[in-house]
């Protein structure tokens, strides 16, 4: 079986840099570097999981998140939301519409790690 | 004449009889003798069991001192193998932690030199500040040679009041700058002070100041990779600003010498 493919979104270099290196011996991994860009991936790659950033130009994360679940080709893969600010409210929306997990940053590797793991199984 | 048959047929009837009594009588015998048999063997079993039951006892003993040493003796390599266990299951997360350390610091690094344009690398260093170390609130200020003051070059979540610029020796950014050294709060006293003032510095030439003023929520107070961060960027943040100036100086005096002898040219 060959292995999990993910799609990280960032408009920071230096994260998906950071992701690339914790993830990449375990899973096949594409990069976008703003929702509409990983919207456009996603639908084209159908990934088994998405490591999205909330904030982000063009097209923030939750908007992202929202035309992912509309999506049919998108609705059921998994989304981990990566968020700097941690503040309830934002993480709620995110879970109302339809997020699957969430990780606060600085990543840290273990607990990323744990939630890819989790959620792709 | 006729009453002599009839006397043998009794005396035969009569030895039938007797012969048949006597081998009741034999089988009884017989009976009772096994009976006594198998009573005198079972005396006689029971009797050597009597004989042999200390040696068995002892023996008996013997191999249970033999199993309680053994038992003890796997109790023993149960309790190192379980210390065993403990010291990997440590060494694993210690591990662990290194493999997270070494990955942010080799991000970091691999981030400050991948470019030269001057513009990036400061985005470079805010976003490690921002990503890595997680603040909310900081600034950085550049040196500026004139004015022996240091200047803001990009900050996150700063009011206009700590944006202003660094004055050398003063205050607890300022002192930082003057000695070279990094500074670290054990605990804030005032919003309006540093949780940690790090200078950038090639050699003793100082570049640059990291002023942070606070990190994020899920954060409680700085990790050893953090520091690690700090000593990193005190050195690598620093030449990639040096590299990155004195590129686009060379490039903009290039342009400018390439417009020259293009003015020249056409002159001719």
């Amino acid at each position: 079986m060959g292995k999990k493919r993910i799609l990280l979104v960032d408009d920071s270099e230096t994260i998906l840099v950071l992701e690339k290196l914790m993830l990449g011996s375990d899973y096949d991994l594409i990069t976008a570097k703003n929702g509409r860009l990983a919207l456009e991936t996603a639908i084209r790659e159908k990934p088994d999981l998405i490591l999205m950033d909330i904030m982000m130009p063009e097209m923030d994360g939750i908007e992202a998140l929202r035309a992912m679940r509309a999506f049919e080709q998108t609705q059921k893969i998994p989304i981990i939301m990566v968020t700097t600010k941690s503040d309830q409210d934002r993480v709620d929306t995110c879970y109302k519409l339809g997020c699957t997990d969430y990780i606060n940053k600085p990543v840290n590797r273990e607990e990323l790690l744990n939630k890819v793991s989790k959620n792709l199984s | 004449m006729d009453k002599q048959p009839n006397d043998k047929s009794d005396l035969l009837i009569r030895l039938f009889e007797e012969g048949k009594n006597f081998t009741q009588e034999v089988l009884k015998e017989n009976e009772r003798l096994r009976l006594l048999l198998a009573a005198q063997k079972a005396d006689s079993e029971i009797k050597k069991k009597e004989d042999t039951l200390p040696e068995n006892l002892a023996r008996l003993e013997m191999e249970n001192r033999r199993y309680k040493e053994e038992l003890d003796q796997l109790r023993r390599t149960l309790d190192d193998v379980e210390a065993e266990n403990k010291e990997f299951a440590q060494k694993y997360v210690t591990v662990e932690q290194q493999n997270s350390s070494l990955a942010n610091l080799y991000v970091a690094s691999y981030r400050l030199h991948s470019t030269l344009d001057f513009k990036e690398v400061i985005n470079i260093i805010k976003e490690i500040v921002i990503n890595l170390i997680g603040s909310e609130m900081f600034g950085l200020f550049l040196k500026d040679e004139k004015l022996n003051e240091l200047s803001l070059a990009t900050q996150e979540g700063l009011d206009d009041k700590k944006c202003r610029p660094v004055l050398i020796g003063f205050g607890r950014a300022g002192e930082a700058a003057e000695k070279g050294d990094a500074y670290y709060a054990a605990r804030k006293e005032s919003e309006d002070d540093p949780i940690a003032c790090i200078p950038l510095k090639i050699h003793d030439r100082l570049l640059g100041l990291i002023v942070i003023y606070q990190l994020l929520k899920q954060k409680d107070g700085f990790a050893q990779v953090d520091f690690e961060l700090f000593n990193l960027l005190a050195d690598h943040a620093a030449t990639a600003i040096y590299c990155s100036q004195l590129h686009t100086q060379a490039e903009r005096k290039l342009s400018t010498m390439q417009n020259l002898l293009e003015l020249l040219k056409s002159e001719k």
